[in-house]
């Protein structure tokens, strides 16, 4: 728990401060906050944490548990205590309590979400926290992930990937390419063609690309890549517009191959969350965590494939969830904590109960799933062979997030793509024109 | 307006029957959704079988309590709704009695300005309100949630309405027998008004059980959130669960449906009543 | 509260203060008064009055929640991109769409209802019950109810369409660009049409039996009197109905953040769910609180016409 001396003179100085901004609205003294980039100097000053992890996955949940019971149990500086929030609405949980000032000592938040606290100042940077072995070991992608303002913010226990799940035998049913690399990915033609194919086989939607999971970060997570792929951008490489980039030909060409398919009814709604394993879609679009019960169903005729490539060579969603530190909170504290999950053996179990691909190379290699010739593999290849893209890890992603997420939906809706994207553009620009492009923390 | 015969009495009770099956379908189908297993829940759902229980079990309901935090989710609407109504009958009807029957300096003023506030709904003035309980830091509390709601300008008038409307007999015969204003109040007024504490506290009850929007500001997390916001956050966590969702559901509809069966002639009176005043 | 101190002179003779006690019982009963709207004054002050000054005030600002930049004075900056905003502009037309279709149709509907169990037939209090009952159910609960009635490949309300049709009827309801508000619009007149039917059930237990008798011995057909006695006598009733339903219909939020958070194509948004979104959701507060401006001037003009109407009755 944070120290709070002054929360009851707060309290009664509400409403007079509150009245004072107003007043005051114009005089511009409020001073940009710098982070307290205090970091970790080696000293434990605080006994107690409070942890926050998003509830999604069952399995991850019981991980943490397991990790915070150990952690509590293998030293006696520091008691750490967990908080689940349902991640169905962990980012607006999360900003609202950083609106408050409530935000817990450890956070696990999503990807480049994590940069927008760290400009407002709600974060502390934990390069100076990271030991050189460790460093060394973690992917490139996590660190890359975890960047902004050339500081460290965040660090992971896996990341992700994407993949194309096929039925190995329905696809040579209908003489399909079966493309194992990234670099054989099936062309967007080559694509389109397969789904005709197999309606024509007899499967009226072939295609499942998780409709139930609904309009949220997985839109941003898998349909940003499509827009990479592409060759166009989301995001200028310096973050100052989407214009050009987000709206260019390229995108709109891609996420237009992309409407066709619900115009077409290739896409399956999956509300009962097995069209894949029922069989009714033979192709499903979705991340390494359906690989586990993927393979269950069916052994080996389940086939583990690249994205399509829209024109660029495919590319895949990378990041996931990654812990950050409170930036009143004593970082040595809280990253001893962190570092306890970032172990090896830790990190094993983690990646076993969700499926991804663990952090550390050596931990990522070593596994039977991800390892050389591992049914898996090709999600470790993707990222470690530049396959991949990080989402923007910039202070201004969460707009770029719910707008992107806003646009696809209205493409799916039948919306006219170059519109959708236009006025996706439009907002996500005004936003960073409202932020003064986001004057990076000093 | 009797049916005279005995044809068209048959006709209008055919009438009533078929509304009532308009009315009532969807709570069948969920009632029955919520016994049976989530598969099924699908698969008969545009069936006639979506109004039978296939397979009855409570496992529905052993899911909502422990994927959907149920029994969490209902104390802590319970703390809250409590609080509200319970707080919000005393607060409410002692400025209502002072209005009507204890004036001082700048009363008529002060009705004349709970009569104005009445047309600002909460919605708008939620936003600020969000700013300012987040920069005292009251955000994801209980407390949060319960002080916007005690004082609540449509009761103060409708207590008002009530005790202006009661004889001022009663209560002088007490003034003379030396009772001072709370005796007096806690003594005779108050007794005589409880039809409109029924009718507050059942409106009260029905509007702060239902609340959405404000928990969808304030709330982080399943520890002070209320059932509202937690089944809108059930329907959406992977993987989707149709048949817990459904005992989910019902099981946030029980309080107020027993309350209803238990309460209906006060539910239909103060309903009623809400319609009476303007 | 230095109001207890006021001479009792004015007080006694304010409204119904006629009671002529000695100094100190009126002073007391000054005192108590003022004690017992203490605790009302303040929240009032702190939860209402206050945060809709902040709102205004806030509206000319550009204050975030939680942005390490300055808060500036924008002047009508808020106010120009809300009504710029094709997104606003949209909800904005929901919202006016919906009381269109909603408000005489639900109105009709409580009406039509309140007459038929107004009648003196045996069972009707359980018609009554029934026709009440999804009133019970709030709404966060019947919205998710229907959300699965609603489902186009695996939803009751298709399967009946497709059963009384032979197949040939279907509809894709919260997931068509058409039918999507159509969709919201059915499901809250079957949660709310109780509440109205119970209102206006009131004001015609209210009309005198003679009226009718008189209007018999007078030879008046069923739909006479109905026109001539019924409707007038509810004028009332009917217009706090109305115009309630409208209210409400502006403040629509629950059914649209459970069912479709204004999905498809932004065909089901609406204002409070617009102003969550820009309010909360994109941390501008200060646009939020134009949003929130602009729906209580909505609001107030709508409770002003109602009053006007009301009190005509009244002279």
């Amino acid at each position: 728990m944070k120290a709070g001396p002054s929360r009851r003179h707060r309290t009664a100085l509400a409403a007079i401060a509150a009245v004072a901004m107003i007043v005051a609205a114009c005089g511009d003294d409020d001073e940009v906050a710098a982070p307290d980039a205090a970091g970790c100097d080696g000293e434990i000053t605080q006994s107690e944490i409070e942890i926050w992890w998003h509830e999604g996955a069952e399995s991850e949940v019981l991980a943490v548990q397991d990790f915070v019971e150990e952690f509590n149990a293998s030293q006696d500086q520091v008691t750490a205590t967990l908080t689940l929030v349902p991640e169905a609405d962990y980012a607006s949980s999360l900003r609202g309590a950083a609106a408050s000032g409530d935000l817990p000592d450890v956070i696990d938040t999503d990807a480049s979400f994590a940069f927008n606290y760290a400009w407002a100042g709600d974060l502390q940077p934990i390069d100076t926290c990271i030991s050189d072995e460790l460093m060394d070991d973690l992917l490139p992608s996590i660190i890359e992930q975890g960047t902004y303002a050339d500081r460290i913010w965040a660090v992971g226990m896996f990341d992700s990937g994407l993949g194309m799940y096929g039925v190995r035998s329905v696809l040579e049913e209908v003489d399909a390419r079966i493309p194992e690399e990234p670099e054989d990915a099936w062309t967007i033609d080559e694509f389109d063609q397969l789904l005709a194919d197999l309606r024509e086989a007899g499967y009226e939607r072939p295609l499942d690309v998780k409709k139930n999971y609904g309009q949220g970060e997985y839109y941003a997570y898998l349909y940003q890549p499509f827009v990479w792929s592409s060759g166009a951008n989301v995001i200028a490489d310096d973050f100052s517009t989407t214009d050009g980039h987000l709206n260019s030909p390229e995108a709109v060409e891609a996420l237009t191959r992309f409407q066709n398919w619900h115009a077409e009814g290739f896409v399956d709604e999956n509300e009962d969350d097995a069209a894949f394993v029922e069989g009714r879609s033979p192709l499903s679009m979705v991340g390494h965590w359906e690989f586990n019960r993927y393979r269950e169903t069916y052994g080996d005729d389940l086939v583990l494939m690249p994205l399509p490539d829209f024109g660029e060579g495919t590319v895949s969603g990378q990041g996931s969830w990654q812990w950050a530190i409170n930036a009143e909170s004593d970082a040595d504290a809280a990253w001893s904590f962190i570092e306890f999950t970032l172990q090896p053996e830790q990190m094993e179990r983690m990646a076993e109960a969700s499926g991804a691909l663990p952090a550390r190379s050596s931990v990522a290699e070593g596994t039977e799933k991800f390892g050389p010739g591992g049914p898996a593999e090709l999600f470790r290849t993707q990222l470690e062979e530049g396959y991949t893209q990080p989402r923007a890890p910039h202070p201004a992603y969460p707009t770029i997030s719910s707008t992107f997420n806003q646009a696809i939906q209205e493409i799916i809706d039948g919306q006219d793509v170059q519109t959708a994207l236009d006025n996706a553009v439009e907002t996500i620009d005004s936003d960073i024109e409202a932020n003064q492009g986001y004057p990076p923390p000093q | 307006m009797r049916p005279r015969t005995r044809a068209r009495r048959v006709a209008m009770y055919v009438l009533l029957t078929a509304l009532a099956i308009l009315f009532i379908f969807p709570m069948v189908f969920m009632v029955a959704g919520a016994f049976k297993p989530d598969a099924l829940v699908l698969a008969e759902g545009n069936t006639i079988r979506a109004f039978w229980p296939t397979d009855a079990s409570f496992d529905n309901f052993v899911g909502a309590f422990r994927r959907g935090r149920f029994g969490q989710l209902f104390i802590n609407s319970a703390i809250i709704s409590t609080a509200v109504v319970g707080l919000g009958l005393v607060v409410n009807s002692l400025m209502g009695y002072a209005l009507a029957r204890l004036p001082f300096r700048g009363s008529k003023l002060l009705l004349l300005a709970v009569i104005s506030l009445m047309i600002i709904p909460l919605e708008a003035v939620a936003i600020p309100l969000l700013w300012m309980m987040s920069l005292v830091g009251l955000r994801n509390t209980y407390t949060v949630q319960i002080l916007p709601f005690i004082a609540n300008p449509l009761f103060i008038y409708l207590f008002y309405t009530f005790f202006l409307g009661i004889p001022r007999d009663l209560e002088e015969a007490a003034r003379v027998d030396g009772a001072g204003p709370v005796t007096t109040f806690l003594r005779v007024s108050a007794p005589l008004a409880k039809p409109a504490y029924a009718t507050v506290g059942i409106l009260s009850f029905l509007f702060i059980w239902g609340q959405l929007l404000w928990p969808v500001l304030v709330t982080s997390g399943p520890d002070v959130r209320p059932l509202p916001l937690g089944i809108s956050v059930f329907v959406t966590q992977p993987p989707i669960s149709w048949g817990q969702i459904m005992a989910f559901a019902f099981m946030m509809t029980i309080p107020l449906l027993v309350l209803f069966i238990v309460f209906q002639r006060w539910f239909v009176q103060s309903v009623a009543s809400s319609g009476v005043k303007g | 509260m230095s109001t207890t101190d006021a001479s009792p002179g004015p007080v006694a003779t304010a409204e119904h203060g006629s009671d002529g006690r000695p100094g100190s019982s009126s002073r007391r009963r000054n005192l108590a008064g003022v004690a017992f709207t203490l605790p009302g004054v303040v929240l009032l002050l702190l939860f209402l009055a206050g945060p809709f000054l902040m709102a205004l005030g806030l509206s000319f600002t550009s204050e975030r929640l939680a942005s390490p930049l300055p808060t500036r004075f924008v002047g009508l900056d808020n106010y120009v991109a809300t009504f710029t905003s094709a997104s606003f502009r949209k909800a904005l037309g929901n919202n006016i769409w919906f009381t269109a279709i909603v408000v005489p149709v639900q109105t009709a509907m409580a009406l039509g209802l309140a007459i038929l169990v107004n009648q003196r037939l045996r069972g009707v209090k359980v018609y009554r019950a029934i026709y009440f009952s999804p009133v019970v159910v709030v709404m966060t609960v019947a919205a998710t109810v229907w959300l699965l009635l609603y489902s186009p490949d695996r939803g009751l309300l298709n399967g009946i369409l497709s059963f009384i049709s032979f197949g040939t009827l279907q509809s894709d309801w919260l997931q068509s660009e058409t039918m999507a508000l159509p969709s919201i619009m059915i499901m809250s007149i079957w949660q709310g049409v109780g509440f109205q039917m119970i209102i206006i059930l009131a004001g015609l237990q209210e009309i005198s039996g003679d009226l009718y008798e008189a209007a018999a011995i007078d030879g008046a057909t069923p739909w006479q009197r109905f026109s001539f006695i019924t409707i007038p006598q509810l004028r009332n009733p009917l217009i706090f109905v109305g115009t309630v339903t409208m209210i409400l219909s502006f403040r629509l939020f629950d059914q649209v953040w459970v069912m479709t958070r204004g999905a498809p194509l932004g065909n089901t948004n609406v204002m409070m769910l617009e102003m969550v979104n820009v309010g909360f959701e994109q941390q501008q507060i200060a646009r939020g609180s134009a949003i929130a401006v602009i729906f209580f001037l909505i609001v107030l003009t709508l409770t002003l016409i109602q009053r006007r109407f009301l009190k005509e009755e009244v002279n």
